[in-house]
């Protein structure tokens, strides 16, 4: 039985899906995970689910450790974590449900990169490309630290620049599918909605591709009536979330105009002098790729600039725009966020491998007499083989790396956190005592849904809200965890001295809740 | 219009042999999720290719099916929760998620009656 083009390709996407899937859910269980914002953006997304209301104005909890940012109001337009909060009505579940949406969305460059590169260089290469954009270090890396709303936006810039694509190449034809230009305005605005940055990725590719092919065509294809209704759509849409980011994108663009360090213009990206938190490995080429993908990722490019036909001028301007973008603080604009821009690199580098691999494939058949099948055969074999043992398992284990239990809240701490959110009042805060580890701490306070007083001791006695508490939270579960008996010992002798006074609330599984009676 | 013609107009969307495969990939999708995480598994997966996927996937019936289904994950991850963060604010967020299907299952509905009109229309003349 021979399989239709279409079911051959319907079978590669359920592929993809099923791969990553297995991939993305590997740290996904009834304990929630991520470092960084994790906890705010779950939380966010818990509140409205749980209240089953809308979020506008943050809740109290947050506003408080946010220090009252953006005018007490959310800072993305609200759709990213609402999805959160939907998830969890439809999975019936609090943890588990918005998971695996974060999971899935996760994946999705394996899809988006899918749907682009099949259309551009067949479907073949669209799987390989996306085979390997869901192995993407620097993407798995995002997914861990929870930089979801900025990761998913991304995401979106294959599908746009497919879109777009679509109506530019029909309209240069004479028969322009209008459809592909409004979906291109849709996807644009929902791009902005799930994190502003991804949009200026968007906007640089679409202006740089469709300045290149005017120039190319020597002529304006577009009827600009159709322009303009894809502009009110995208408009309509836009202008009423632009209260949640207008003020934190006057800070954070910082633009202090001005030229500086010219020699940067000759690197791809610039060394950076402020790693804004982010681990230095997320900015070395070796630890996100390795130096072995460069020949190919350098043939990806040189075979783009032979052919130069439109899929190729797509693929250049897609990467001129990156390099524009990269290149934005050198005249003082977004210095800020370049940083987090470099999470859109991956998506590009990768169909540029299979460009290389493609390009490389041509080049031997013609050198040798072989069959040009069995020339593809022994070539991807052996880059597959390569790219398992130097990239995805690397890549798998990180991904395990998040089901260490230390680095999440464990279910004694859970249950804990669930009796403070039925039973202590909406604007209380506690005071942390014990717990060891700093993320799991944010976390507490998020599933609890109140106010906590904690830093990086051990008793957040010294934090700012210390003197507002009125209930202490003792955790020993960590310490057993640890095996720290004499940490352990210390914090007995604190808990007898300082609550000895003190309504006992709660006593389960090695954590204590006070309330203090002052 | 009888309501058996009107599921054959909604399911008739794509051949006999689309359908296998497609019930088929779909069933080993939500067997995946029921193994992985039981029942709540399921029904976020059930729940939201329903509510995110499928009436954008029968709003764009002049696209291709990989094209379809790709992009409605990309327009469901927008519309849902637009329409649920505002009209949340006055029914509830699930009670908007409800209202929300109900509409577009209904626009999804009329776009591909009139797709097919249209297409009919084409062919004969």
């Amino acid at each position: 039985m021979k399989l239709a083009k279409h079911h051959i390709e319907l079978l590669l996407l359920f592929a993809l899906l099923l791969i990553g899937m297995s991939m993305y859910l590997i740290p996904v269980n009834d304990m929630p995970f991520g470092d960084v914002d994790a906890a705010t953006h779950f939380g966010i997304g818990d509140y409205a689910g749980t209240t089953n209301m809308p979020v506008e104005t943050l809740p109290p909890y947050l506003d408080r450790a946010k220090g009252h940012v953006n005018n007490h109001k959310i800072w993305y337009p609200p759709q990213y974590h609402h999805n959160i909060a939907l998830l969890q009505i439809i999975s019936g579940e609090r943890i588990i449900g918005p998971y695996l949406l974060i999971a899935f969305e996760g994946m999705l460059i394996g899809t988006a990169v899918f749907l682009l590169i099949r259309h551009l260089f067949g479907m073949w290469a669209g799987f390989l490309a996306g085979i390997l954009s869901l192995f993407s270090m620097r993407d798995i890396n995002v997914y861990l630290w929870s930089q979801w709303p900025q990761q998913i936006s991304y995401f979106y810039l294959p599908v746009i620049l497919y879109t777009a694509y679509r109506y530019l190449t029909s309209a240069f034809e004479g028969k322009p599918k209008l459809v592909y230009l409004y979906l291109t305005a849709l996807l644009c605005v929902f791009q902005y909605f799930q994190h502003p940055q991804g949009l200026l990725h968007s906007a640089a590719a679409l202006g740089i591709f469709s300045l290149v092919m005017i120039i190319k065509e020597r002529k304006m294809p577009f009827d600009w009536i159709h322009i303009a209704v894809a502009g009110v759509i995208f408009l309509v849409l836009f202008l009423p979330t632009l209260k949640y980011t207008g003020e934190l994108s006057e800070q954070q663009a910082g633009i202090k105009l001005g030229l500086s360090n010219v020699g940067g213009f000759f690197s791809w990206f610039i060394p950076q002098d402020n790693f804004h938190g982010t681990p230095e490995t997320y900015f070395s080429f070796k630890d996100m790729y390795g130096y072995w993908l460069i020949p190919f990722i350098l043939l990806g490019v040189v075979f783009l600039f032979m052919k130069r036909d439109t899929k190729h001028l797509l693929m250049l301007s897609w990467m001129l725009s990156l390099y524009i973008l990269f290149h934005l603080k050198l005249f003082g604009i977004l210095d800020y966020r370049t940083h987090r821009m470099l999470a859109a690199e991956s998506h590009l580098f990768y169909p540029l491998i299979v460009l290389g691999i493609m390009f490389l494939i041509t080049f031997i058949s013609s050198l040798v007499s072989a069959e040009r099948r069995v020339v593809t055969g022994i070539i991807i074999l052996l880059f597959a083989g390569m790219f398992w043992v130097w990239n995805a398992q690397p890549a798998l284990a990180r991904l395990q790396s998040a089901n260490d239990p230390l680095s999440r809240v464990n279910p004694a701490e859970y249950d804990a956190m669930n009796y403070l959110q039925m039973n202590i009042p909406e604007d209380a805060v506690y005071l942390s005592a014990g717990t060891a580890v700093y993320p799991v701490k944010k976390w507490m306070y998020i599933l609890a849904q109140r106010s906590a007083a904690y830093d990086s001791n051990l008793i957040g006695t010294e934090h700012e809200f210390a003197n507002l508490s009125s209930y202490v939270v003792v955790d020993y579960s960590q310490l057993v965890m640890l095996g720290r008996q004499d940490v352990a010992q210390q914090l007995i002798g604190w808990e007898q001295q300082t609550l000895q006074n003190d309504t006992l609330l709660y006593n389960q599984e090695n954590i204590r809740v006070y309330k203090l009676e002052r | 219009m009888t309501r058996c013609s009107i599921i054959k107009r909604i399911y008739g969307c794509t051949n006999l042999k689309d359908k296998k495969l497609s019930w088929a990939l779909i069933g080993i999708i939500g067997l995946f999720f029921l193994l992985k995480f039981h029942l709540t598994g399921l029904r976020t997966v059930l729940g939201f290719s329903i509510f995110y996927i499928v009436p954008f996937y029968y709003m764009l019936p002049m696209l291709e099916k990989i094209e379809r289904i790709i992009i409605s994950v990309f327009l469901g991850l927008g519309v849902i929760p637009t329409f649920a963060f505002y009209a949340g604010a006055y029914i509830g967020l699930w009670q908007a998620l409800v209202v929300c299907f109900v509409i577009l299952a209904i626009a999804a509905y009329f776009v591909h009656i009139s797709y097919q009109s249209s297409h009919k229309k084409e062919k004969t003349s």
